[in-house]
């Protein structure tokens, strides 16, 4: 197997890590704002395309 | 595995505990320590010692936390309490005594007993400033040298004590201090990483710093010791049959993730420190609010200059005394409205941090100490 699933991995967990930084920027009532809203997609659109490579990759 | 359960403190919940809100971590810490968490991880390119390691860049950082704290160099320990012992260790001997601020932390008086050292503590205002003045360190070291038939061979300064958030007047005590040949410990746990602080402009020789207290490190324990060029040959020593590794930290302290995330960390201190002036404003504005609603009483010094407010609060005992749930009703009833931190049980007193929160936080807190007087 090449690094790609490797480096996928960990460029999944880093969008993770910063989506619970927006829970813990906006905690206790997770009230997210037109802005926080549109990071929030484009993280998980990062930990989605991260899934598809290394599913295509290592599946 | 094991089931040790998910924290998700700092996710769900405004946490208050001054223990712990300036040592919540950045994402790019814990994206660190994710990456660098396997045991001895940090030694990959080891040179022989953890202070001279480039890969992570170590020894350029010690370089720049020297630069940043206005010392001349800087020595990784596992906490403030470590290098507080370290520098005991180095500076004093046998019949030796050492004088602290009567608001001095535990771990200080730890440090020097497992030194064998004895602590004379000043005085303070008492009941409800705690304040310690230049007049109680002078008082102290007069009748601690009548005492013992010598001056204290060090004193231990809390730069910001851990019970009311007092700040000691460090520039004159350690001024009053040197006078009398008395070298200077600054214990800045609650300070550095939290406020702007020069070694230099206070004039002292050694700094303790608390990295998982104030300097948002995760991922395990960390503290750095910084010290005047003229101690330097006493205490980072090295190991006659080691020449490489510094004797006071045992060679290498802190050898895991916790110094990829203190170096992760750092440019956000550097940057968040600027701010000091903000969290200030913010603890004033939360105390002046509650000791306006009435029930609240403040236990320090005013005016209030740091994050960490204690307060009497006769308003939650006197609900305590009714309530179903006891002193317990307080924790409870906060935690149900998203505030964590305060001590389970307690309504007499208790104390919290303003450190870290935004203006739409602080408020919801403040409105929410305030609101829970009225059920």
């Amino acid at each position: 197997m090449s690094e790609l699933s490797v480096s996928k991995t960990y460029e999944a967990i880093y969008s993770l890590i910063d989506i619970q930084e927006i829970w813990r920027r906006t905690r206790p009532k997770h009230e997210l704002s037109d802005e926080d809203k549109e990071e929030l997609a484009g993280l998980i659109a990062k930990v989605r395309n991260a899934m598809d490579k290394i599913e295509g990759e290592a599946l | 595995m094991s089931d040790v359960g998910d924290r998700m403190t700092e996710e769900l919940y405004i946490n208050i505990n001054p223990l712990q809100t300036a040592g919540r971590t950045y994402a790019d810490t814990r994206k660190a320590v994710f990456s660098w968490m396997d045991g001895y991880a940090v030694c990959d390119a080891c040179k022989g010692s953890l202070r001279t390691t480039d890969k992570p860049p170590i020894r350029s950082f010690l370089s720049e936390v020297s630069e940043f704290l206005g010392m001349d160099d800087t020595m990784l320990t596992n906490g403030a309490r470590e290098a507080k012992f370290a520098v005991i260790h180095s500076i004093c001997e046998r019949g030796d005594w050492i004088l602290a601020d009567g608001n001095a932390h535990y771990s200080t008086m730890v440090a020097a007993e497992r030194n064998s050292i004895p602590v004379e503590l000043t005085e303070t205002t008492g009941h409800p400033t705690y304040e310690v003045t230049p007049k109680h360190f002078i008082e102290k070291i007069e009748e601690g040298t009548e005492k013992h038939g010598r001056p204290p061979a060090l004193a231990v300064l809390t730069h910001v004590d851990g019970n009311y958030g007092n700040i000691l007047d460090v520039k004159a005590i350690s001024k009053a201090c040197h006078l009398r040949g008395v070298p200077v410990l600054l214990n800045t746990a609650y300070s550095t990483g939290r406020m702007p602080v020069n070694g230099k402009s206070l004039g002292v020789d050694f700094m303790a710093c608390s990295a998982h207290k104030s300097w948002a490190t995760g991922g395990g324990n960390a503290g750095l010791l910084a010290i005047r060029e003229e101690h330097l040959d006493k205490v980072l020593r090295y190991s006659r049959d080691y020449p490489i590794k510094p004797l006071e930290i045992l060679g290498c302290s802190t050898r895991g993730s916790e110094v990829v995330a203190l170096i992760t960390a750092f440019p956000h201190i550097v940057e968040r420190v600027k701010n000091w002036d903000i969290e200030v404003r913010h603890a004033q504005y939360a105390l002046k609010r509650l000791l306006d609603s009435g029930g609240f009483d403040l236990l320090g010094a005013m005016p209030k200059r740091h994050d960490l407010i204690a307060v009497e609060t006769p308003a939650y005992d006197e609900i305590a005394k009714m309530h179903k749930k006891k002193g317990y009703f307080l924790s409870k009833e906060l935690k149900s409205r998203g505030i964590i931190g305060i001590k389970p049980g307690r309504t007499k007193k208790f104390k919290f941090s303003t450190f870290g929160l935004n203006d739409e936080q602080l408020e919801y807190l403040v409105e929410t100490f305030i609101d829970i007087k009225n059920i």
